[in-house]
């Protein structure tokens, strides 16, 4: 009983540290993904991911709890968006890579054909002047 | 009361009108509508469910006027929408990656298959050319041969001609040589010289190369000569004959200077020129026989006479003046007689003979002399050139 009146005492300071430490924990995300762009892919989102976080921290001075929580579940949303956009850009540009590889064969592939083509023609010519 | 009622009523109705949906919802509806979406339902069912139920909470939010709350819910809702969407994105690149791959192999399997197809018709070709290069260069040098062939033969030929000309040349050249023998410089002149201009121009043409030319010119050349030889043979015949006989009456006519008791005279009388030996002192006064001592004088007169054997010879007896006229034509016809019989018993033919006595008349020396008389008392041989 005694137990349960501290914890709900202690709980909002609780909350908020916790509260804190994941404005803190998602700002140093956001820090780690703005270096994993490298294609600069998703500059705007991280942009305002780091504007929601600030703005989470700025609600979280005010003792703000419930708009912060909202505020760090859309931020972990925006996270797993970015890095997937991150993930997604790598291999699309991979798959780009791969398609120019393949139409490049396609297009050697072509070479040989038109080429095996005049050769063959050349050949006949050849043969017929030998005859 | 009833205006007041219609005013409240508008009141009522003014204060639950629908506000506009907020932006964040318009979007929201705006990206789950499109095709991607559809599509990211079916690759993660999960996160677009969710995402879904978001969008029936904002919606709702929205039409209980809870506007902050919509927005809210629509952008957590549009985010969810649009990491399930990245994600299909993903998945569709890594299946472009796939596709891409598969078809890269399948142009590089072709592309080897075709390229080992290529390199064997190149070789062949390559074959085929050196066969086409070396046909070509038999086929070139074939012709190179037929055409040294024929340059050859017309070297032959030219040289056959040349040859041939060559000897129309020396046929000529013997021919003017034949011509010389007869002496058809001076006989035939013209038809001699225009032999040998012709021979000369044949000669240059020759050494110029024109073998036709020459072969022509040698030929006109031996017609020419062959012409001055038939003219000059005649001609040349007579004048080697009068020159023989003028060879021969000059041999004649000094031999007969060497014969011991014979005194020689030539003496010409118009175109006949006489060769006259004298006998004298060979006869005593008035007579007819020779005087044996004399009769010696004779054998080299008629040793003379068979050497010259186409000579004829005039025998006249001859005497001085001392007795009848009749007397001393008769003793010199005796003693004419006398020197025939003589030669021809020494061999010399009498029909060469013609024999006669002129008496006194035709003395050589005085008759009122006895050395004058001897020298009349003689037989002239007389010898008629010819």
């Amino acid at each position: 009983m005694l137990w349960a009146l501290v914890a709900a005492l202690l709980a909002p300071g609780v909350a908020r540290a916790d509260l804190k430490r994941e404005i803190q924990l998602q700002q140093s995300a956001a820090n780690d993904l703005r270096g994993l762009d490298t294609h600069k892919a998703v500059s705007d989102e991280i942009t305002l991911l780091t504007q929601w976080l600030d703005d989470a921290a700025a609600r979280d001075t005010k003792g703000q709890v419930a708009p912060v929580r909202e505020l760090l579940d859309r931020c972990a949303a925006q996270v797993t968006l970015i890095r997937a956009k991150i993930s997604a850009s790598k291999v699309k540009a991979e798959a780009q890579e791969r398609e120019k590889r393949a139409r490049e064969a396609k297009q050697l592939l072509a070479k040989i054909q038109a080429a095996l083509k005049d050769a063959i023609v050349k050949k006949k010519a050849l043969e017929m002047n030998n005859k | 009361m009833s205006r007041v009622t219609l005013v409240i009523a508008l009141l009522i109705g003014c204060g639950s009108a629908q506000r506009p949906k907020p932006p964040e919802l318009v979007t929201f509806e705006t990206l789950r509508q499109s095709r991607e979406a559809e599509a990211a339902s079916k690759q993660a069912p999960d996160i677009v469910g969710e995402a879904d139920v978001l969008q029936k909470r904002a919606t709702s939010a929205w039409k209980d006027q809870e506007i902050e709350v919509s927005k809210r819910h629509a952008l957590l809702g549009w985010i969810m929408l649009k990491t399930a969407i990245v994600q299909w994105e993903e998945a569709e690149a890594k299946r472009r990656i796939k596709a891409a791959d598969a078809e890269r192999k399948k142009h590089e399997a072709e592309i080897a298959t075709l390229g080992k197809e290529l390199a064997t018709l190149e070789e062949q070709i390559s074959l085929l050319e050196k066969l086409a290069s070396a046909k070509s260069s038999a086929e070139v040098a074939k012709i190179t041969a037929e055409q040294e062939k024929q340059k050859l033969a017309a070297e032959l030929a030219q040289q056959q001609q040349r040859g041939e000309a060559q000897n129309k040349v020396i046929e000529a050249e013997l021919a003017l040589k034949t011509a010389d023998t007869v002496d058809a410089k001076t006989h035939a002149k013209a038809e001699y010289q225009g032999a040998a201009d012709l021979i000369a121009r044949a000669q240059l043409e020759l050494k110029q190369g024109n073998v036709a030319a020459a072969a022509t010119s040698a030929t006109m050349a031996k017609q020419k000569a062959e012409q001055a030889a038939t003219i000059a043979r005649p001609k040349y015949a007579n004048a080697s004959e009068a020159n023989d006989r003028k060879l021969r009456d000059e041999a004649l006519g000094k031999e007969a200077g060497g014969l011991a008791g014979i005194t020689v005279n030539l003496k010409k009388q118009g175109e006949t020129t006489r060769l006259i030996l004298t006998y004298g002192g060979a006869f005593k006064a008035k007579a007819t026989k020779i005087i044996p001592a004399k009769e010696r004088v004779l054998d080299g007169v008629a040793a003379l006479l068979k050497k010259y054997p186409t000579y004829p010879v005039q025998i006249i007896g001859h005497t001085d003046t001392r007795g009848r006229a009749d007397a001393l034509l008769v003793i010199s016809q005796a003693r004419a007689q006398a020197v025939f019989d003589a030669l021809v018993t020494r061999g010399v033919d009498a029909k060469r003979f013609v024999v006669s006595g002129v008496g006194g008349g035709q003395p050589l020396g005085s008759n009122r002399t006895a050395k004058g008389r001897a020298k009349n008392n003689r037989v002239e041989l007389i010898l008629l050139y010819q």
